[in-house]
């Protein structure tokens, strides 16, 4: 098998308005420059582009949005990935092919899956499907990510010398994924057959085993969010800040529609009130016309009655038609109701009363119909204030109202959403907690018990003189006697335990460490990243601490350093050192140097 | 002012009978009815039907009613027969009106001295008066009495013949 490495090539922050780059060769590549020249900010942002989570927000980063990175794979393929500096997912874009589609690569790591950044680097260096020891005890794996070999190739400056072993980061429930990731780099064996085994283990692991594969349905939930957890939290406070102004404006402007249909509601009523008495004055003027049209009638019936009442006072008397009765002896009036002259009395005393009661019933009909003329200003008053607020309602606060609230129902959405995200955040995180609780359980009981794991005995000694070899080779002071403890999971030189040796040193071992786990992969044809990012390896030499450090210093080091890695390192391999002094002139030939000024007025005064 | 309003109502409606529809009127308008119909004769239940149509004429398609329309009407019918007949009596006693005996009872006629009486009135309602009855009498001349009921009970729907009915009980009486 011929095992395909990585190189780096380029990597860029571009933004709308400028652009700040740069490239990366075959073999050692420098890049010195004074502090504060961005080289440590570099080193994290190529850590960033093969997967980190976040990048350190430092304000030159600002006037970029995004970040470009250009890689290539020893096999041929050569591609650019691209990023938000705020982090999320990565688009990746084939360079060779030239009609490839951008694909999206998720940030998080899925296991056997080359649809994100993790998997899909593993895969051009043929890692991908390996699973690593997790717990020694249980025999529980987990899936190898390329963070797992992230952090060999790439040593950040407080790593580089820091006093815990160069193989683990120092948190305890990950030291035994870390040494197995070690193991499988230099036996190019996983634990895959392991697998087998954590069925039989305790509930225990049963319980890690169900939690993994919670967090894996969330770590993908998560990815498809596409979201920080800062992010969100940033998100939810500025979201719940609009919505309380928004309640605020919703409230104010409902306030004033609820006011507006209360007046409206008022006005129909004060418009019915009206509508209403003039139907009534209509009612009675249509009643008071017939009664005036009576007394008109009556008034000529009665000027009639007395008319004939007179004449008919003037008509002779005849004797009773049937009896022969004389008129003398005949009693119409009494018996008859036959007194005309008291009936043409009557008849004048009844027109003057009736002509009396006809004015004043006219006086009424005067006052009523100047009451209806005036209740008919009110109401077409009314009907215009009533338009008037009907328009507003209609027109204006009504619409107001129902936009502001739709804005404002969008925003509660908006915020269900994010905090879903927030939700999965947190329970990813009290998961985690409860893994990392029954891992220590269970390392408790793993260190009682000890059990066949970690390195190989031969593989260790091997990589031992591995490590040997390179320290000599760099005129490392002493014997340069190597070998592994088992126990520390770290080098004793000489008989001294490499961490407890000075800051210098503790580098310069450190990068050794890191140097010989490549060299020993290439040679052997074992899978690697296939490059190496040290930040500040020589620190010896810029910032000695104690004794043992300005011995260091004595020495030509550092130019053996240089020179090895540039016999050693030219076409498939790649180092990339940042460093705050130049190397020395001697080697300057053999390798790629950037430097950084840190002086505006030369050269190139930092990296952003 | 509702108040006031039917209080003036009911002062008028309540001083009424005491002229109104008295012998005198009654009488005057069936005189005006006998000179129009001369030299006719009617009996008193055909006086009872003319007298309804002359006053309200214009509920059966003639000139404007001479009286306006009320809501109280049926309270006239009521005593309308008693009243013609009272009102028949008086004229007659002036010799304005005779009665004379027919095979089915007792017809009445204008009297020579009718017309000329009639003619010395020249107040407004008098004159609507005449129209009217010179129309009623036209307008129904060759009807049957009992044809012209129907008329009249058409017009007056069915509670108003049943005051008829209790007219002419008291009537008969």
């Amino acid at each position: 098998m011929s095992s395909s490495y990585l190189q780096l090539r380029r990597i860029a922050f571009s933004g709308p308005k400028k652009m700040a780059e740069m490239t990366f060769s075959n073999g050692v590549n420098v890049v010195c420059g004074a502090s504060d020249t961005g080289k440590s900010f570099l080193a994290e942002s190529l850590d960033f582009m093969l997967g980190g989570s976040e990048l350190r927000d430092i304000p030159q980063r600002t006037p970029f949005g995004e970040v470009q990175f250009d890689l290539d794979v020893t096999s041929g393929e050569k591609w650019r990935f691209y990023r938000a500096s705020s982090g999320g997912n990565f688009k990746a874009k084939n360079l060779i092919e030239e009609n490839a589609e951008i694909e999206v690569l998720k940030k998080d790591h899925g296991h056997g899956k080359i649809d994100n950044m993790s998997g899909f680097l593993l895969d051009k260096i043929g890692l991908l499907g390996k699973r690593i020891l997790r717990s020694k005890k249980k025999g529980s794996t987990q899936s190898l990510s390329f963070r797992n070999l992230a952090r060999l190739a790439i040593v950040q400056e407080g790593e580089i010398q820091q006093t815990g072993s160069p193989f683990w980061g120092g948190q305890y429930t990950l030291k035994t994924a870390e040494l197995a990731t070690i193991k499988l780099l230099l036996t190019g064996v996983d634990d895959s057959d392991v697998v087998e085994t954590k069925w039989v283990g305790t509930n225990r692991a049963k319980q890690i085993e169900l939690i993994d594969e919670l967090l894996a349905d969330i770590r993908q939930e998560i990815a498809d969010v596409g979201e920080e957890e800062a992010g969100l939290i940033a998100q939810i406070g500025r979201l719940d800040g609009t919505i309380e102004q928004r309640r605020k404006t919703l409230n104010a402007i409902q306030a004033q529609l609820d006011s507006l249909l209360a007046q409206r509601r008022e006005l129909v009523d004060v418009r019915t009130a009206i509508q209403d008495r003039l139907d009534e004055i209509a009612d009675l003027l249509t009643r008071f016309d017939l009664l005036l049209e009576h007394y008109a009638v009556d008034i000529e019936r009665l000027t009639a009655i007395q008319e004939s009442g007179a004449m008919f006072a003037h008509v002779e008397s005849v004797p009773c038609p049937l009896c022969g009765a004389s008129p003398e002896a005949q009693q119409h009036d009494a018996a008859c109701d036959g007194d005309v002259e008291a009936i043409v009395q009557a008849a004048c005393a009844e027109i003057e009363k009736i002509a009396r009661l006809k004015g004043e019933l006219q006086a009424t009909v005067a006052d009523l119909k100047s009451e209806a003329v005036s209740q008919e200003q009110e109401l077409s008053n009314k009907n215009e204030e009533y338009e008037n607020v009907n328009t507003q309602i209609q027109e204006t606060v009504a619409p107001t109202v129902s936009e502001e609230r739709a804005s404002f129902s969008e925003l509660i959405e908006k915020r269900a959403e994010v905090q879903k995200g927030l939700d999965l955040y947190a329970r990813m995180a009290k998961l985690e907690e409860r893994k990392i609780s029954l891992e220590e359980d269970e390392g408790e009981e793993g260190s009682s018990g000890a059990i066949a794991s970690g390195l190989p005995d031969s593989v260790a000694h091997d990589f031992s003189l591995r490590v040997s070899k390179l320290l000599k080779a760099w005129d490392f002071p002493g014997d340069c006697l190597v070998h592994f403890d088992k126990e520390t999971t770290d080098f004793v030189i000489d008989g001294k335990p490499r961490g407890s040796r000075g800051k210098g040193l503790r580098a310069i071992t450190h990068a050794a460490v890191t140097i010989a786990l490549l060299e020993y992969c290439l040679e052997n044809d074992l899978p690697h990243p296939g490059f190496v990012v040290l930040d500040s390896p020589l620190l010896a030499y810029f910032k000695p601490e104690g004794d043992e450090d300005r011995q260091l210093q004595g020495t030509n080091l550092k130019e053996s350093f240089y020179s090895d890695l540039i016999n050693h390192h030219s076409t498939d391999s790649q180092i990339v050192i940042f460093e705050n002094q130049h190397p020395p002139d001697s080697v300057l030939d053999g390798l790629s140097m950037t430097v950084f000024t840190g002086n505006p007025n030369d050269g190139r005064e930092g990296f952003l | 002012m509702k108040i006031v309003s039917n209080g003036l109502w009911m002062m008028t409606s309540h001083s009424r009978p005491a002229l109104f529809n008295s012998p005198l009127e009654t009488g005057i308008r069936s005189l005006e009815i006998l000179v129009a119909a001369y030299p006719a004769a009617f009996d008193l239940e055909r006086l009872v039907e003319m007298d309804y149509l002359v006053v309200h004429s214009g509920d059966a398609d003639g000139p404007e009613s001479l009286h306006a329309a009320l809501p109280m009407r049926a309270g006239e019918l009521l005593i309308r027969r008693g009243l013609i007949e009272k009102g028949l009596l008086l004229m007659t006693s002036r010799n304005l009106i005779q009665r004379i005996p027919a095979e089915d009872g007792f017809d009445y006629i204008a009297g020579d001295a009718a017309a000329p009486f009639l003619s010395s009135l020249t107040s407004t309602y008098s004159q609507r008066l005449k129209e009217r009855a010179q129309w009623a009498v036209e307008r129904f001349t060759g009807v049957e009495t009992s044809r012209i009921r129907q008329i009249t009970h058409r017009l007056f729907e069915n509670w108003s013949s049943q005051f008829q009915a209790i007219d002419r009980s008291r009537g008969n009486q």
